[in-house]
């Protein structure tokens, strides 16, 4: 008959004349992953409990690890085993029992580890994780530390936002004089760290006698990130602008748009649309960068809405004052109840532009689209509704 | 409507034309003159500057020696407005350039308010009759990534004559598309000549060149080598290259 039921016949285990590899019985690693499946498996717990070895312990999870490599391996040689092959059976059991040993010695280490050192642990979690002086720390971190992060935030995305749709308008200029006062512009500050900006704008120019914000540092801090962020979205908005085909710019100037005119109409709102994920990435970056305006030195202040400390800085007073970081652990849980929530926003924008493209290439073949492959399209495409 | 007539003004004159990019010559030299009216198809093997032909005509390409006359107006003169003559030259090109951000009837009518200033009613008026007239009134309200290839490319069409062109040019405007979808569009452009409309048509569709072309122009190494009725050009043409191009494509 076939090939194959000749092969399957007649053929001793092993490699077969069609070079079929099967399970044979003088296969020497599904026996070696068995032993150093049990041996991890049995010394897993004496080393643990039993003898200390020390070092030497970690001997074990090794040995467990390469049972598991080796079976997996001895696996992945075989083309073709019957249905609860004996041979293949001890590889897979090697493999469990590896595994298991490996597991069985880090959860077990961690529980002995953690029961040892109990006494350490309860004074880090009353130093980080006092419910008491959380509880004191949280209406101050509230109305203070959050409405000032907040300023400062939202006065640095606005003030990046707009300059830097000005400076990647600058980048990309016809005027080579404006191309070369943006670069040197995005150099500088991409090019220096955020806290060296913050302090030659919040410390050195009023100092200078500059005091265009007056007296107040917050006002000085968000300028400063503002303009850090500018070089950022500079760069980001310039990348999304020149995304867009030449085509775009062709088919508006062809129907008599000037140069500006379709800039602004036509390619600029397909740039922004494009990089609205990059673009909520350097929010959230700039949230966190609130927190540099420590250098600054901000102080407490109720008598007006705009002045006070950050978020950071009334966590860091207070931990100071009670030598106490709950209050620091609580700032951070400000900041991460704002940052996951904007990371998870960026991702599903993300994931709409680029599965919105795909059911789009779905639903017509005939044609390689006005758009370039990977791109926007459908975010405004299915907004309206309709089609899927 | 075809002109015809010796004393009027070419609609289109190429006086000389040349354009290079860098080193490499593309345009070596054309001259040609295209009636109101009239229909002219220009083939060539690829490479052979057709293309840039078309795009130095409402100056996406900006010409390197010679001039382009519309109207009698030399449209490579400083002072020109150039974005005033581009009104006058609708374009169609090979991958749509929709604009993916607009609805289909927006695509046809922001250039009407944003160029021309009407207003949102008479600017919606002209552009569902363009859609009309290529059989896409329906779809005014969707967008371009909802449409197929064809009916993209008779959107292009439609916006493009909103602007109430002089002469159309269209750049090779089926390649990109699946045979089944070629027809309609085809017939969108024969209907157009019959209409009167001047175009100028970079294609490689035989068929139409012979059915819908007044002349017919094949291009090599940046030059127009032969200029004719189709019949004549497809049936006896003269040069050895165009015989050779025609035994390729025909």
């Amino acid at each position: 008959m076939t090939d194959t039921t000749d092969v399957l016949d007649t053929s001793a285990p092993g490699t077969t004349p069609g070079g079929r590899r099967t399970p044979a019985g003088s296969d020497v690693k599904p026996t070696l992953a068995l032993a150093l499946g049990v041996l991890a498996l049995v010394a897993a717990p004496v080393v643990i409990w039993l003898v200390n070895v020390g070092p030497a312990g970690l001997l074990v999870p090794i040995a467990g690890i390469a049972a598991s490599r080796i079976a997996k391996n001895y696996q992945a040689e075989i083309d073709y085993s019957p249905p609860g092959d004996p041979i293949m059976r001890r590889a897979q059991l090697g493999r469990t029992l590896g595994i298991t040993g490996a597991l069985v010695f880090l959860i077990g280490g961690l529980a002995t580890w953690i029961v040892g050192n109990i006494e350490q642990l309860r004074t880090l979690q009353t130093l980080l994780f006092d419910v008491g002086r959380m509880v004191e720390a949280f209406p101050v971190l509230l109305t203070e530390g959050l409405r000032i992060t907040l300023i400062v935030w939202i006065g640095a995305v606005v003030i990046g936002q707009i300059l830097g749709v000005v400076i990647a308008l600058m980048a990309i200029s016809r005027r080579r004089i404006f191309r070369v006062l943006s670069l040197i512009y995005i150099d500088i500050f991409r090019g220096l760290p955020a806290i060296v900006t913050i302090v030659l704008v919040g410390i050195a120019m009023p100092l200078a006698g500059l005091r265009p914000f007056g007296r107040n540092p917050v006002f000085y801090g968000a300028f400063a990130l503002g303009l850090v962020a500018t070089a950022y979205i500079a760069e980001i908005v310039r990348a999304g602008i020149q995304s867009i085909d030449e085509g775009q710019m062709e088919a508006a100037r062809s129907l008599g748009m000037p140069h500006g005119k379709a800039m602004g109409l036509i390619i600029i709102p397909q740039g922004i649309r494009r990089v609205v994920p990059p673009l909520t990435n350097e929010y959230i970056a700039l949230l966190k960068d609130t927190s540099l305006m420590f250098v600054i030195g901000l102080v407490a202040n109720s008598s007006s809405f705009f002045e006070g400390r950050d978020l950071y800085r009334v966590g860091t007073n207070l931990a100071q004052q009670n030598g106490n970081y709950s209050a620091v652990v609580l700032a951070g849980l400000f900041y991460l109840v704002m940052t996951i929530p904007l990371t998870r926003l960026t991702n599903y924008l993300d994931r709409r532009l680029r599965e919105g493209h795909a059911a789009e290439d779905r639903s017509f073949t005939d044609d390689e689209d006005d758009l370039l492959p990977g791109t926007t399209g459908p975010i405004h495409g299915h907004g309206g509704g309709g089609m899927a | 409507m075809k002109s015809g007539s010796d004393t009027k003004t070419p609609r289109v004159q190429l006086k000389d034309l040349q354009k290079s990019f860098g080193s490499l010559d593309v345009l070596t030299g054309i001259d040609l003159d295209i009636d109101a009216g009239e229909v002219v198809v220009i083939v060539g093997p690829s490479g052979s500057g057709k293309s840039t032909m078309l795009r130095c005509v409402n100056l996406l390409e900006e010409p390197t020696g010679g001039s382009v006359l519309i109207d009698g107006i030399d449209i490579t003169e400083d002072g020109v407005n150039v974005d005033r003559m581009r009104q006058r030259c609708g374009m169609v090109f090979q991958h749509f350039n929709l604009f993916p951000h607009m609805s289909v009837l927006k695509n046809v009518t922001v250039a009407l308010r944003k160029v021309k200033g009407l207003s949102k009613s008479e600017a919606d008026q002209i552009g569902l009759d363009r859609l009309h007239q290529v059989d896409l009134a329906q779809k005014a309200d969707a967008r371009p990534a909802q449409l197929s290839g064809g009916q993209k490319q008779r959107v292009a069409i439609a916006r493009a004559l909103a602007m109430e062109p002089e002469v159309m040019l269209f750049d090779e405007v089926t390649s990109a598309l699946d045979p089944e979808l070629v027809k309609g569009v085809l017939d969108v452009m024969t209907n157009l000549a019959r209409q009167g409309m001047t175009m100028m048509v970079v294609t490689h569709e035989m068929g139409f060149a012979r059915e819908v072309a007044d002349r017919v122009i094949f291009m090599d190494g940046g030059v127009v080598v032969e200029d004719g009725p189709p019949r004549q050009l497809m049936e006896n043409p003269r040069s050895d290259r165009l015989k050779e191009f025609l035994s390729q494509v025909l």
